[in-house]
């Protein structure tokens, strides 16, 4: 068995087809003119796009109008002034071929791309090297490899794929596809996702492991390949196939449903983002909001300090995006164990009980307000929702609320538009927090558990120590208590508990959740439905029964069984 | 020779795609476009050349028009920038 990053959810069994690049050998030097050189390369260009439209055409009926796009941006490039003029300084000054000097001008902005230190950046340089190879392709009536040739049901197997190769899969009769290269960015990953063909990507020396016509079985979900199974792999693969059709029907249904226990209870089941790029995924799964959009990501990969007019730009969009559904917005969540070059946080010792998050926010006020005014502001756009993490005494929650209302009021002066009542909560996810939540509630608009810091701080395990991996679980008696009592106390106050962490979306832990009474359960975006699902198959008031019972429960063992029982 | 900074806003940065719609709007333009970005200047009329200066969100860039059709040619470009490029 081997294991590569699975792009697209589907199982397969099928015959593999193994495609081999042959590089195209070519004269370097020309016998022609530069003028019957040039007109080469001129009638290459036009064929190119001739062929490439048609192409796009095929792709959006298979793939979509987005996916076209990637290949009608490839009839720009071809035609780019910067590669126009490279080519024909080539032709003129070398004397080479239309070949060689294609050659020439593309690879060097292919080296300007695959060196860029930014991996969307770098997959370009693949855009590059496949309108190379098609023009190539062309000039010299020589095509290095055959997707066309594909007659009967199989999966591909490929050093990798380009957009183009992508785009003119059959997939009528290619059911799967593995690759030796390529990342989740890729366009394959990308065009793989939107076609719904399960891919494997990154599998080292497939090629040397496989034949045209061996037996292959994949899982584009969890990257597993197994070539020539065994009767007992076919049988558990046949098996997976299986639950995966009626996996995939059953949550189909619960796309653009309410949230609603078998008795009644109303929660919410929102999503968790990094950035802009998430939000499509939001959308389709039909998440009802978002329980945390982690900021730190505007903040890191970059040289300087977002501004306020950058920052205010990308909450605005995430609020409008969710119209009136809440969009809850985390302060800078970062310290000495992110690369933050120009913040000069130093190296700490123990950074996970450092200078981080909030403290780190309220030790430098100039970035802090910037921030705030930009949330503040988005805030006039949606429904906004301002959260504090890291917070483990009352002072800092009111000394964060201190400097809201002084911006606000700066605000107002400068006749800029803000929501005036923005809630203002706390992450609940150091023990300090969790055993004061009663105090907190009294100040805080909502409280939002992160179940992932909660569990490390509470059982005191280094989460990447892996020595002491087996006590970091959220099913802890001790982690399960504190959720417990930090749901309650915001539950007496009369505010919204939500949760954020891995926990709010583990179906086993859910029922647990349900009975402690928690409103919003916030997730990565694909495990929306699923959880759903859970909540619409359970009763709260059959949970609730429960709850002595688990709280008193002095195992890991004995918890996490008992909720597989009540999840099922 | 006019010129004017901008500040990218859209969310991916001066990518393929939004990088293409800028180029189609400057293209029709008969003046000379360059931009520069930490100190470094490329063809603005080249999907390629705005591609390779390697520009993300939040950061300001400059725009340098010559030619007869110059000051139509930067509020287009400062217009397209501000609409979000597509985005």
């Amino acid at each position: 068995m081997h294991r590569g990053i699975g792009v697209c959810d589907g199982i397969v069994i099928s015959k593999a087809f193994v495609i081999k690049k042959e590089e195209i050998v070519f004269e370097l030097n020309s016998n022609l003119t530069y003028q019957e050189e040039s007109d080469r390369y001129n009638q290459a260009v036009e064929k190119f796009i001739e062929n490439t439209l048609e192409l796009a055409a095929m792709v959006e009926k298979n793939a979509g109008a987005e996916q076209a796009m990637i290949l009608e941006g490839h009839t720009i490039i071809v035609q780019d002034p910067e590669i126009t003029a490279g080519v024909v300084s080539e032709l003129e000054n070398s004397g080479v071929t239309a070949e060689a000097a294609v050659t020439a001008a593309f690879d060097m902005f292919a080296a300007i791309f695959a060196s860029m230190d930014d991996e969307l950046m770098s997959e370009r340089a693949h855009d590059l090297e496949d309108i190379k190879t098609r023009l190539i392709e062309i000039l010299t009536g020589k095509i290095s490899r055959g997707i066309e040739d594909i007659a009967q049901e199989c999966i591909i197997i490929a050093r990798d794929m380009t957009p183009s190769e992508t785009g003119r899969i059959n997939k009528d009769i290619v059911k799967g596809v593995v690759t030796e290269v390529g990342g989740i960015t890729s366009h394959m990953a990308i065009m793989a996702k939107a076609m719904e063909l399960p891919t494997v990507l990154g599998i080292e020396n497939m090629l040397s492991m496989v034949k045209t016509g061996d037996m292959i079985a994949i899982n584009g979900g969890s990257g597993e390949v197994v070539i020539n199974p065994s009767k007992e792999e076919l049988a558990r693969f046949e098996k997976l196939i299986e639950e995966f059709n009626v996996y995939k029907k059953e949550l189909e249904v619960y796309k653009g449903r309410e949230s609603v226990t078998l008795d009644g209870f109303q929660v919410e089941i929102a999503a968790n983002i990094g950035g802009l790029e998430d939000l499509e995924s939001v959308l389709k799964n039909t998440a009802e909001g978002i329980g945390l959009f982690r900021t730190e990501f505007l903040f890191m990969e970059r040289e300087s300090l977002p501004n306020e007019e950058a920052q205010f730009e990308v909450y605005k969009q995430v609020a409008e995006s969710l119209g009136d559904k809440p969009v809850i917005i985390r302060t800078l969540d970062i310290g000495g164990d992110k690369d933050v070059p120009y913040l000069n946080i130093e190296k700490e010792e123990n950074p996970f009980l450092g200078y981080r998050a909030i403290r780190l926010c309220l030790g430098d006020p100039e970035m802090f307000n910037i921030q705030l005014r930009a949330l503040l502001r988005a805030s006039h756009y949606g429904n906004i929702k301002i959260m504090i993490p890291m917070i483990t005494t009352v002072t800092e929650l009111r000394q964060t609320k201190e400097i809201i209302e002084r911006l606000k009021n700066d605000l107002a002066k400068e006749g800029k538009a803000f929501n005036k009542d923005v809630d203002v909560g706390i992450m609940i996810e150091t023990p300090a927090s969790s055993l004061i939540a009663d105090v907190l509630a009294k100040e805080s608009d909502f409280f939002s558990i992160g179940t992932n810091d909660l569990t490390q701080y509470t059982m005191a395990v280094d989460r990447g120590n892996e020595k002491v991996q087996y006590l970091y679980s959220t099913f802890e008696p001790a982690v399960m208590r504190s959720i417990y009592n930090i749901i309650k106390a915001g539950k007496d106050a009369g505010i919204m508990v939500g949760m954020c962490g891995e926990g709010a979306g583990d179906v086993n832990m859910i029922p647990f959740l349900l009975a402690c009474g928690l409103d919003e359960f916030s997730m990565s975006a694909s495990a929306v439905l699923r959880a759903r699902k859970a909540i619409c198959n359970l009763s709260k008031s059959e949970m609730e029964k429960e709850l002595d019972k688990i709280l008193d429960m002095e195992t890991r063992e004995e918890i996490f069984n008992h909720l597989q029982r009540l999840a099922k | 020779m006019v010129n004017e900074k901008f500040l990218v806003h859209n969310k991916s940065g001066l990518h393929v795609r939004p990088a293409g719609v800028l180029v189609k709007v400057i293209q029709p333009f008969k003046c000379n476009v360059t931009l520069k970005f930490n100190d470094k200047e490329y063809n603005a009329k080249s999907i390629l050349g705005i591609m390779s200066a390697g520009i993300k969100a939040g950061e300001t860039v400059e725009f340098m028009c010559d030619g007869e059709d110059e000051a139509a040619c930067l509020q287009a470009i400062g217009e397209a920038i501000a609409s979000g490029l597509g985005e």
